[in-house]
């Protein structure tokens, strides 16, 4: 939670910096467009405020808004429209247009009651900049206040050009968010960057070249490329929906799938709930990346299903108490029924090993998920407390924990259920 | 036939985008969702067929639809199959041609200059060139599937325009796209290095309608999966039942929502089971008194809060619920009667209690079971939904027995 308090700051301070800076430059150097630019910046800008307004978010995805960067990186990139005239303004004016939108956006986004994220908002318009100041000052040399020069290159090279500086813009924004994040978590920069990377990385190329496309067809298209080139990736938005709404289908069959223990009797209620919720903590303290967490979650929330093929329930459904081979039993059912989801193997590899004790790790080595030994922890804690909150269920429940250290349970994992629990004293 | 008459007639493309353009569309065809549970293949073929009309005339997407198909790494598909795809997409690029040129289309691009020309001369005949190769594509999908699985025709067809068709005509775009990049933009062949991002977009998108119907397939699966731990005979039991339900369904003529609803309610009519004692779900019926009968009966109620929380199998829960009513409005638990009772349930009753008629293979001649079910129906007039009946009834006769084995067609 700190972390997030302590990062929105910068993410503002970044964004506001180049908001000012931005709009002086432009105001100094006079950098202004004249007559018939305006109609084509102001669809561009346009774009942008929409594309900020509709940005996609979803749980284990790195939050984007892919219209409103394709738009921006057409905008830094088209200087050329139909009858061979030149746009007659610069970088300045291009990122303050830009900002001025994002800020609009967000402004309007946060007065609707909706959620906004700064660190990915700053991002994007980084990535802006990258792409404006390489293209126009560094590559074409265009001087501020005067028409774009044309550029010599040949269509094809122009646009592979063209697409390097964008990818080069995103691996920036990726860098910039990633070092945001590292700086709030205590999580390391190099495994955050490959991860939001991975995320986004399908989605990234397509925004990338969607920008240079519009770019590319504004000479002969004329303002109307904009709309036309951005429809893929609108369409792109709703198949996204559709996404997010499998995922969230998923989601409610593991809900309903954890409850059906419960509802059938099995186990008490909210058993897995409760070691779910527990085990994400205890990941959490030992420093598991999101991914990781969330097939935690799942495989936490799964883990008694096998217990519905019993004839008759285990008092108190505490698989803890059960003989070796019946928890591998259930162990074995819980798996077969996980993996027919087909869609949660991450959660069935965890299921799998969730029996295993630990000293198989120690004394044979052999290859036990992290997770996997959590949940071991948790669901022995769990298990043996039966829900009761008090104080002397909790020691009475860690003491027989403690006799299995190192046999049974990894002592890592115990110590981070402790601090979890916030009983670190009960370590002496 | 009618390549060679396009070939005639039309005019004959370049040498260099017709290969390009094939090769385009053999890794459209090779980058396909493979279709486990949907008969339908998703891939942005279709767009490649379309910007072929375009650039290639007549021939040349004629030429790309049936080259497509030819190279194709999977072993599995009969030679009729892989004759059937040949003729349609040539089929779909040669007619999608022809409609463009009778919707005005230009044949030299290099020519057209301008917003307005663009619009009417490239852009509007491929939209509906876009259009009409979405209802062929339909059309003669539903047609081959009707004739093999004997699902009727309007119900595959509406099928697949209502679950695709939408994406099928707004990613025709991206063929207009295409054209533009290749002739006014000057990009030439390169266009097609840079579209892929946007055609892989699209591919996605159509990947995720085929996901979001294999993500509910999968969690029903799931279901059924954990009641046939604890109950391993019901596993096929329901396997039959929602094949029955669904033939009915069919034969009274539902939608395909509707459809799907059934189907998902006679799978998991039994869900209920989770909760019900095992040891009185392994007693044989003679032996289980009436309060236990009444403990079992209450698994539909069970059930429906069970399932409760899932989005898509909202409607399901009530069919699930209410498939102990009786017609007559004498059964259980609501009492409800007639139009009342949900359809999904009307049907399930009457798919369940034909199924149970034969436990397992035994030798009866398909006549015969009818007949039986006939009776059965008959046996008790204010059970069963009379029009539900008569389709079950039909269904039966048309289809066999249900076997439990190879669902059909699963969308």
């Amino acid at each position: 939670m700190n972390g997030t308090l302590r990062r929105e700051p910068v993410a503002l301070l970044v964004g506001v910096l180049g908001l000012v800076t931005t709009v002086l430059l432009t105001l100094v150097d006079r950098d202004l467009p004249e007559g018939g630019d305006v109609g084509v910046v102001s669809v561009f800008a346009l774009m942008i405020v929409l594309g900020e307004w509709f940005r996609l978010s979803a749980p284990g995805f790195r939050g984007s808004a892919p219209i409103a960067t394709a738009a921006a990186f057409g905008l830094a990139l088209t200087t050329e429209v139909p009858a061979g005239h030149f746009v007659g303004y610069g970088a300045a004016f291009v990122l303050a247009v830009t900002a001025v939108a994002m800020v609009i956006a967000t402004a309007t986004r946060v007065l609707a009651g909706r959620e906004v994220s700064l660190v990915e908002t700053t991002g994007r318009f980084v990535a802006t900049a990258v792409v404006t100041l390489v293209y126009r000052n560094v590559y074409l040399g265009q001087s501020p206040g005067t028409e774009a020069p044309s550029d010599p290159l040949p269509p094809w090279q122009r646009a592979a050009l063209m697409l390097g500086i964008s990818v080069l813009a995103l691996v920036c924004d990726t860098l910039f968010t990633s070092v945001l994040r590292a700086l709030a978590a205590t999580a390391n920069l190099r495994r955050t960057f490959v991860e939001e990377v991975r995320s986004s990385f399908a989605m990234s190329m397509a925004v990338a070249v969607t920008g240079v496309l519009i770019a590319l067809a504004a000479p002969p298209m004329g303002i109307a490329a904009v709309p036309l080139f951005l429809m893929p990736l609108v369409l792109t938005l709703f198949a996204f929906r559709r996404y997010v709404s499998i995922r969230a289908t998923y989601l409610q069959s593991i809900r309903t799938l954890s409850r059906l223990t419960d509802v059938a009797g099995y186990t008490p209620a909210g058993h897995s709930e409760r070691v779910a919720a527990l085990s994400v903590r205890v990941g959490r303290e030992l420093g598991l990346s999101e991914r990781e967490l969330l097939d935690l979650e799942y495989a936490a929330l799964l883990h008694d299903i096998g217990q519905v093929a019993l004839v008759e329930p285990i008092p108190g459904g505490a698989t803890v108490l059960a003989a070796p081979a019946d928890q591998r039993r259930i162990e074995a059912d819980t798996v077969a029924i996980v993996r027919e989801t087909g869609v949660f193997d991450g959660a069935a590899r965890i299921l799998e090993h969730q029996t295993t004790p630990y000293r198989q790790v120690r004394e044979l080595g052999e290859e036990i998920p992290l997770t996997s030994r959590i949940i071991k922890v948790v669901n022995a804690y769990e298990d043996l407390t039966a829900g009761a909150r008090s104080a002397r269920a909790r020691e009475a429940a860690i003491e027989r924990i403690y006799l299995g250290l190192g046999y049974e349970y990894d002592p890592r994992v115990v110590d981070a259920l402790l601090t979890s629990i916030g009983n670190g004293s009960a370590q002496a | 036939m009618l390549g060679i008459f396009s070939w005639v007639h039309g005019r004959h493309p370049d040498l260099a985008p017709l290969l390009l353009l094939s090769a385009m569309g053999v890794l459209s065809f090779n980058l396909r969702e493979p279709t486990v549970t949907s008969r339908i293949g998703f891939s942005f073929l279709s767009i490649i067929l379309l910007t072929s009309a375009a650039i290639l005339g007549p021939f040349g997407a004629w030429f790309v639809g049936a080259a497509s198909q030819v190279v194709d790494r999977d072993g599995n598909v009969k030679w009729f199959q892989r004759l059937f795809n040949v003729a349609m997409n040539s089929t779909i690029g040669a007619v999608g041609a022809y409609v463009y040129l009778v919707m005005g289309g230009a044949e030299d691009l290099d020519r057209v200059t301008g917003f307005g020309e663009l619009i009417r001369h490239v852009g509007l005949p491929l939209i509906v060139a876009d259009v009409v190769q979405c209802l062929i594509n339909a059309v003669l999908l539903g047609g081959a599937v009707s004739l093999f699985q004997r699902v009727p025709f309007w119900v595959f067809v509406r099928r697949i325009l209502v679950s695709s068709g939408v994406a099928y005509i707004g990613y025709g775009v991206i063929g207009f796209l295409f054209v533009i990049l290749w002739y006014p933009a000057g990009l030439g062949a390169f266009s097609a290095l840079l579209v892929m991002a946007p055609l892989l977009a699209a591919r996605w998108a159509f990947v995720q309608f085929g996901e979001e119907l294999r993500s509910h397939e999968r969690v029903v699966e799931t279901l059924v999966t954990a009641l046939g731990t604890k109950e391993p005979a019901a596993v096929e039991r329901s396997a039959r039942v929602a094949q029955l339900a669904e033939w009915t369904a069919e034969e009274l003529g539902l939608g395909p929502r509707q459809i799907a609803i059934v189907r998902y309610t006679a799978t998991l009519h039994e869900v209920g089971h989770l909760g019900v004692p095992a040891r009185l779900l392994r007693r044989s019926p003679e032996a289980i008194s009436a309060a236990e009968r009444r403990a079992i009966d209450r698994h539909c109620v069970a059930g429906a809060r069970m399932i409760e929380g899932i989005d898509f199998l909202e409607d399901a829960r009530s069919g699930i619920r209410h498939q102990h009513e009786r017609f007559d409005g004498g059964g259980t638990p609501d009492g409800l009667a007639g139009q009342e009772i949900p359809v999904a349930a009307r049907i399930v009753a009457v798919a369940a209690a034909v199924e149970a008629l034969m436990p397992g293979p035994v030798d009866v001649t398909l006549p015969a079971r009818v007949v039986d079910a006939a009776r059965l129906l008959r046996s008790d007039p204010g059970r069963f939904d009379p029009a539900a009946g008569a389709a079950t009834i039909e269904a039966l006769e048309k289809h066999g027995w249900p076997s439990g084995v190879g669902t059909g067609v699963t969308t």
